[in-house]
């Protein structure tokens, strides 16, 4: 060094310099280009002068060059120029959902429940699907976690319709698609992915509109549902377009609805994966779901069938999805299927399975337990950012196989499930192989605390982890009404209330009914009695949740329940419970939701030996009610059961009254 | 020019000489331009930098000296910009001036067009600013804060998420 006395004094305070005052401005935008962006913005808080300096929109330019490179700055520049600060704003629009993206990964994550419907119009067996997919972002700024989802409903037709009612949490954004014409999606609507290019530029340019709902620009995310085609002589889901016959578009490719006023370099930018394919197809005009959704600009609604995507794509998108998501796109396209055959060789087994209805119970364990480990690999990538991973794993694949399960396959399903998913909850409790099920209970149960539990600190996400909340008491009711462990029913409800109640009080009185309601459902009386004799508000207060008043009133509903499920024992047990001067009001009672007695439930839905039409007359319940919609008993009996059950009925209605006074108080065959 | 071609005359703005050699002078891409356009008897009298002084000229000729191997700086902008963290630990030393030199140091590196000189100016004060609060950033220069405290915030908003009224002219 030479001596030359330029070098900081040790002793002496050092003499300090406004640089933004000292240099040059071309030299100050030179040393703020080094600088990240935070501290760019940063440094535009020191003073007014350092503020003047970082407006430069020079500087942004070159920021953006430096840390979007891969942004064309001729196209910025059509979009920026002219316009004050356009740069610097475009810039920070950009770089910030880039950063989003990188940091905060959003976890699509779906649930399907399947079934096999026939179509209304000429019987064809059709598959019907209800879909419900979200995706969650962990934010960036003071909201910590943000949803977003669709719950997509299934409508019998003969491809099934999708109606999209979407919620996201409460002061952000609200998110709604009514199906229509143009909008009809058939078959399993599936997943919604991040398309972050086409998300950014749009929401670029609805940041005037909107900037009173900022909140919208986290939700960088557009949707993209993809549909599986489920029904018979459809192979594609272009078949699903257009109403019925299926319209043959002209290409199979990726199909793509964008905006159509735009230009073939918009397009480009906007959406690669239309650039990438020589099949794209633009007809769907995207300003008019803005037009008319003008709340919703982030909302890019696109079909892509997955046809003719590069390989590594196709990869990258199986990475994101969850286990049911990635069967729909294994069977919508065969070089998804073959992507997604590693390591989640379980898909095209379940494609298979699902196409055959399901037939086999050994083929269905199989395919079960394979589909649970594939979760549960999923769940334990270090890099799975999905909330609450293990548990959500698990309660998602219990809850599909749940699902899914015909009653004849539901016990080896279940323990198909136990047997691949109990490991997840090992760590929760001291799990033995034939103890499986009160693991797996536990790991509901904890997921339902750790759900309460973020509920509680960000109540934002009530509404997303209420789904997740029900789901996993409902899995672990079913595991535990399965096993007829009335202890474990207990130890389930222990715990959740517990846990719910320090978490979330006003939850925790809900508890006790869902439970109820599930072992009605069940037909456990005897967890059913275990349960009210731990937690009285099963029959009072809890089920004064569902709007019901008084100790008859409340349990008019679970005894509809109970009629409707052909729940003979619970029904039994639930008139046995009721005082004996109530009994009459309790079994007459026409409930609001069915607008019925559960007489006129339990004569259209019991099965041999009529258990529950058997204890409600044995009650007292009236044989001359007519429902809301002017049927009485013999009405329904005749008009829903074969000649031999109406018989059989008919003779449980006139009861011993018929022999008693000749008919009198008894419903005559006609 | 002295009689030895590798040496060239240097005037200060404070009237100081100093006779440095030829490819030191060469890292200047200014100097190198005026050594290749002014005759040899031109430069017997030696270059005046008149926006230079000195210290400042000792310091620059140094730190070419150290660097008078390197390979020439990429033009590529980016890569030449893109990181604040590679400097050398001699470079680091020898930033290890008051501000006021180093901001001469830019000044005269960004006359005499040494790009890795100013590059490396640049950087040490741009680190002397990463990672800092704006009231830690006044601090470091002794910068009083002009904002209001309305001013101030409108700022903060504008930087959240990047949202004017009537920015984008609609």
């Amino acid at each position: 060094m030479a001596g030359s006395g330029t070098e900081k004094g040790s002793g002496a305070e050092e003499a300090k310099v406004d640089l933004v005052r000292a240099l040059p401005h071309e030299l100050v935008l030179l040393i703020l280009y080094q600088l990240d962006v935070d501290d760019v913005l940063a440094a535009q808080l020191v003073s007014k002068a350092w503020a003047a300096a970082v407006g430069d929109e020079f500087l942004w330019r070159k920021l953006f060059a430096k840390h979007l490179p891969a942004t064309p700055l001729a196209e910025v520049r059509t979009k920026v120029d002219g316009v004050a600060g356009g740069w610097r704003r475009y810039f920070l629009w950009r770089f910030k959902v880039g950063r989003f993206f990188e940091d905060d990964r959003p976890c699509p994550y779906a649930r399907a429940t399947t079934g096999r419907s026939s179509c209304f119009y000429c019987r064809t067996p059709i598959a019907q699907g209800a879909f419900r997919a979200a995706i969650v972002i962990r934010g960036v700024q003071s909201v910590p976690y943000v949803h977003m989802g669709c719950d997509l409903a299934t409508r019998a037709k003969h491809m099934t319709t999708a109606e999209l009612a979407g919620f996201v949490v409460p002061g952000a954004a609200h998110l709604d698609l009514d199906a229509d014409d143009k909008a009809e999606l058939g078959g399993w609507i599936l997943d919604l992915l991040d398309l972050r290019a086409s998300f950014d530029d749009a929401a670029f340019n609805a940041i005037a509109k909107h900037k009173a709902t900022p909140e919208l620009r986290r939700f960088s995310a557009s949707f993209r549902a993809v549909e599986a085609p489920a029904c018979a002589g459809i192979t594609h889901p272009d078949g699903f377009l257009g109403g019925w016959p299926p319209k043959r578009t002209k290409c199979f490719g990726p199909r793509i609805f964008a905006p159509s006023a735009m230009n073939a370099w918009q397009l480009e930018r906007i959406f690669p994966l239309a650039a990438r394919s020589a099949w794209a197809d633009f007809d769907w005009p995207l300003e008019d779901a803005f037009d008319e959704r003008t709340n919703y600009p982030e909302f890019l609604y696109l079909y892509v069938a997955m046809q003719d995507l590069p390989a590594e794509l196709l990869g990258e998108i199986a990475s994101w999805l969850d286990v049911v998501e990635l069967s729909a796109f294994s069977a919508v396209c065969t070089a998804f299927r073959a992507v997604a055959a590693s390591p989640l060789t379980a898909r095209p087994v379940l494609d298979a399975w699902l196409a055959r209805d399901w037939a086999d119970p050994a083929r269905a364990v199989s395919i079960i337990q394979s589909l649970a480990s594939a979760a549960l690999r999923l769940a334990n990538d270090p890099e799975s950012e999905l909330l609450l991973p293990r548990e959500v794993a698990a309660a998602s694949t219990a809850e599909l196989a749940l699902t899914l399960a015909r009653p004849h396959l539901a016990l080896p399903v279940v323990r198909g499930v136990l047997g691949a998913v109990g490991p997840v909850c090992s760590n929760l409790w001291p799990a033995r192989a034939d103890h499986l099920d009160a693991a797996i209970a536990e790991g509901c149960v904890r997921l339902a605390a750790a759900i309460e539990a973020v509920e509680a600190r960000h109540g934002n996400v009530y509404l997303m982890l209420e789904h997740e909340l029900q789901m996993a008491r409902r899995a672990a009711l079913t595991l535990a009404l399965g096993a007829d462990a009335d202890g474990l029913i207990l130890l389930v409800a222990k715990h959740a209330i517990a846990r719910v109640r320090s978490a979330v009080p006003h939850a925790a009185t809900y508890i006790p009914a869902a439970l109820g309601l599930a072992a009605v459902a069940a037909n456990a009386p005897s967890a059913l009695a275990a349960l009210h004799h731990a937690y009285p508000s099963v029959i009072n207060s809890g089920w004064a949740y569902h709007g019901y008043r008084g100790r008859t009133q409340a349990m008019t509903y679970p005894l509809m329940v109970a009629a409707f499920y052909a729940a003979d024992a619970a029904a039994g047990w639930l008139v046995s419970i009721a005082p004996e001067a109530l009994r009459p009001a309790l079994v007459d009672k026409v409930e609001g939701r069915f607008g019925q007695t559960a007489l006129h439930v339990a004569v259209q839905r019991d099965v041999a030996p009529f258990g529950v039409v058997r204890t409600l007359v044995a009650a007292g319940a009236s044989t001359t009610t007519q429902d809301r919609h002017g049927f009485g008993i013999p009405e329904l009996v005749r008009g829903y059961r074969r000649q031999d059950e109406i018989e059989a009925i008919f003779a449980l209605l006139a009861g011993p009254s018929a022999d008693n006074d000749d008919g009198g108080g008894g419903v005559a065959e006609q | 020019m002295s009689g030895d071609h590798d040496m060239v005359k240097l005037i200060s703005s404070d009237g100081h000489t100093i006779e440095v050699p030829e490819d030191i002078v060469r890292k200047s891409q200014t100097l190198q331009n005026t050594l290749d356009d002014l005759a040899k008897d031109q430069l017997e009298n030696g270059i005046p930098l008149a926006n230079v002084t000195h210290a400042i000229l000792t310091k620059v000729v140094e730190w070419c000296t150290h660097h008078k191997d390197d390979p020439p700086p990429p033009e590529d902008d980016d890569a030449r910009t893109r990181r604040t963290d590679d400097i050398t630990p001699w470079d680091a030393d020898f930033c290890k001036v008051e501000q006021t030199v180093l901001f001469e140091l830019i000044l005269a590196a960004n006359y005499l067009d040494i790009k890795g000189l100013l590059d490396l100016c640049c950087k040490t004060v741009a680190n002397m600013i990463k990672g800092k609060s704006p009231e830690q950033i006044r601090q470091t220069f002794n910068i009083k804060n002009d904002f209001t405290p309305e001013e101030e915030e409108q700022v903060r908003k504008e930087n959240e998420w990047c949202e004017e009224a009537g920015s984008t002219g609609k």
